[in-house]
């Protein structure tokens, strides 16, 4: 079939116009959405390059972190150095017995209560203790070892002194130290 | 002899060639003004008549005239001369060329094609020409117009021998002035005619021009030319009215119409006055200067003598209805088209768009590249920031370990601040028998003096809250009395 010339110009008019079309549909609207919302993501990455230029100028973070370790190991030492809760319970009550007997203190009962978990890298290892002596004998065992090379912490703490004659004064207290989670 | 008159020029900026103070629309108009400088010329015997139209500030354009005569005398040079004369007002602006042929330089034939021609009318006009044309020893350069009429098409054919047209085309083009259309003065003004007016299909006109050697007359139905001729104007030493007349009625009788039926007649230029007394019994006279003159050409001194020049040059604009627009010139003889004047404007346009387009591109773009910058620089920091990143998330996790370890230190420590805190505020005639320290409640049981101030000054203390007596006092026989206390230890912020 023979077009004539005002065909063809329909014909590469139309043609024209489709590739117009499709040029701008599936080209220059994708790329112009996409650079509309590059905005946003401009001021994501605006903000992620000045934290990253501010942390690479932080020099200090790592003697920071130097110190921070320090102290966090010396805490560490004074953990209960045991492989498991019964052992780290055992050891503790060993070394309490050891403060009252210094102390010169009765030791009438001793029991290994129930460890807990705190946090999640310690565990909380609770002893419950009934002593008897003066009472400057017991709070000097309290001072000794609330100060002691362990962390301790005294969670209850009953006196009674029941009027006798030597002034001796019945203590019951729940002591706890920690340990560290076996990993 | 050249006779220009300079009194004709003249810039059209009168108020009542402004075509919207008259009511007519600015569309019309512009269908008026040609975009560059037009030279209209009419061969009238031996001189050419010339008329120039030039885009004006008005709503029409500017126009002037001029005669070269005896051109055929003339050598190029000084038919150039004539003309840069005759052009200076352009100032060096070259114009298109227009020539119009009087009638009787050229053959009309009216033919009637079949519709279905319309898809190759090329080949079947063609093939009519090889037809009509008079003789083969002479070769004719032919044009047509086509009116279609529905059922066919209605053809009108020009030829010209191409010795007429050669030399006309070689003598402008000698003289720098290459013509670029030829057609034929009435043409030229059936051309103007049927801009201005859309002739109906049940009306006739009769179009008639005597303002040169002879009267050339035309009869149209609606748009369509059904008959054209040409006669002496002057006969035996008196105007041909009686011949005129004559060849019109036998055109009539010829066309089967009934003499005035429907008929305006049309005059192009003055004519003799017993020719047009003779042409009122016909039907009205019109004047077609008057027609379209206000819109196209103003009143000016001379206009009668170029009417046909201007009609020319009036034909030589691009509009909607071209009917009767002609070219006889043949391809080879027309100037190539000098695409590259238009290169500084097109180069001015692209540059526009492009700006226009990076205006609007700017910010997209912009962000895209500062997007890049970005995401090229944060990929070569990313390594140490992450390892810094890393170092501080360490840090932060053992802070807070710290924290927790100085906390539960402190919480142990409570019951020993509180019993060294009690024993500092306890009188001295006072003493205890039970202290207990459970969760923060701390219960005391003892005897003392006088019971009652132990309140205030327990109360008094930052480190207890909540303070009072878990009982009634009581007194035993030495009158002291026994106390039961009950307090909260205070949450250290």
């Amino acid at each position: 079939m023979k077009l004539q010339s005002r065909e063809k110009k329909f014909v590469i008019g139309a043609l024209i116009a489709a590739l117009l079309f499709a040029v701008v549909e599936f080209l220059v609207l994708p790329q112009w959405d996409r650079a509309e919302s590059g905005s946003g993501s401009l001021f994501q990455a605006q903000k992620e390059l000045r934290s990253s230029w501010e942390l690479l100028a932080a020099k200090q973070l790592r003697e920071q972190e130097a110190a921070m370790r320090a102290r966090l190991d010396e805490q560490n030492r004074r953990l209960l150095t045991a492989s498991d809760a019964n052992q780290a319970g055992a050891q503790f009550q060993t070394s309490l017995a050891a403060a009252a007997a210094q102390q010169q203190l009765g030791l009438v009962r001793s029991e290994f209560l129930a460890p807990a978990a705190v946090g999640e890298k310690y565990l909380h290892i609770p002893v419950r203790l009934e002593l008897t002596g003066r009472i400057t004998q017991i709070t000097q065992f309290l001072a000794a070892i609330s100060t002691g090379n362990q962390i301790v912490s005294i969670e209850e703490l009953d006196l009674n002194s029941n009027g006798d004659k030597e002034k001796r004064v019945h203590c019951g207290l729940v002591v706890a130290a920690l340990m560290a989670k076996a990993k | 002899m050249f006779s220009r008159r300079p009194a004709f020029i003249k810039m059209d900026l009168a108020l009542w060639n402004v075509g919207w103070f008259r009511g007519h629309n600015s569309q019309a108009m512009s269908r008026w003004i040609p975009r560059r400088p037009v030279l209209g010329v009419e061969v009238d015997g031996t001189s050419l008549l010339l008329a120039c139209l030039k885009p004006g500030l008005g709503r029409a354009p500017v126009s002037y005239f001029g005669t070269i005569s005896d051109f055929a005398a003339l050598s190029p040079e000084e038919l150039r001369a004539k003309f840069q004369e005759f052009l200076t007002p352009l100032g060096g602006e070259e114009p298109v060329v227009t020539l119009g042929l009087p009638r009787h330089e050229c053959m009309i034939r009216f033919l009637n094609l079949p519709a279905a021609a319309k898809k190759s009318l090329s080949e079947a006009v063609s093939l009519q020409v090889e037809m009509y044309k008079p003789t083969d020893n002479e070769t004719f350069d032919w044009d047509t117009v086509i009116i279609d009429e529905q059922q066919h098409l209605a053809a009108a054919l020009v030829l010209a021998p191409r010795t007429t047209v050669e030399k006309f085309a070689n003598l402008f083009l000698r003289a720098g002035y290459p013509i670029t259309r030829i057609t034929v003065t009435q043409f030229a003004q059936l051309n103007l005619f049927l801009r201005a007016e859309p002739a109906p299909q049940d009306k006739r006109f009769l179009l008639v021009d005597g303002r040169n050697q002879d009267v050339e007359f035309a009869l149209l139905e609606g748009r369509k030319l059904v008959y054209s001729r040409s006669l002496p104007l002057v006969r035996d030493g008196a105007a041909a009215a009686h011949d005129v007349l004559a060849e019109i009625q036998q055109a009539f009788s010829s066309l089967r119409w009934k003499e005035g039926e429907n008929l305006v007649v049309l005059v192009g230029g003055e004519l003799p006055v017993p020719i047009e007394l003779a042409l009122g019994s016909l039907g009205p006279i019109e004047r077609l200067k008057e027609k379209i003159r206000q819109r196209a050409l103003p009143e000016q001194g001379g206009l009668q003598k170029y009417w046909g020049a201007a009609a020319v040059a009036l034909s030589a604009l691009v509009g909607r209805r071209r009917a009767y627009s002609l070219n006889l010139l043949p391809s080879e003889f027309r100037p190539p088209r000098r695409h590259s004047r238009y290169l500084i404007t097109y180069a001015l346009l692209f540059t526009n768009a492009v700006l226009l387009l990076a205006l609007g591109l700017r910010v997209p773009v912009q962000n895209y590249v500062l997007l890049r910058q970005y995401q090229k620089e944060i990929a070569g920091v990313k390594v140490r920031a992450d390892e810094m990143r890393g170092l501080l998330e360490k840090e932060r996790a053992m802070r807070e370990e710290l924290l927790a370890l100085d906390a539960l230190q402190q919480r142990g420590r409570q019951p020993l601040d509180a019993l060294n805190e009690i024993a500092k505020k306890l009188p001295q005639d006072a003493w205890l028998n039970i202290f207990s320290c459970k969760k923060g409640q701390i219960e005391l049981s003892g005897s003392a003096k006088a019971a009652s101030p132990l309140l205030p000054l327990f109360q008094s203390s930052p480190q207890f809250q909540d303070v009072k007596f878990n009982g009634a006092l009581t007194q035993d026989a030495t009158g002291a009395e026994h106390f039961r206390l009950q307090m909260k230890l205070k949450e250290k912020p």
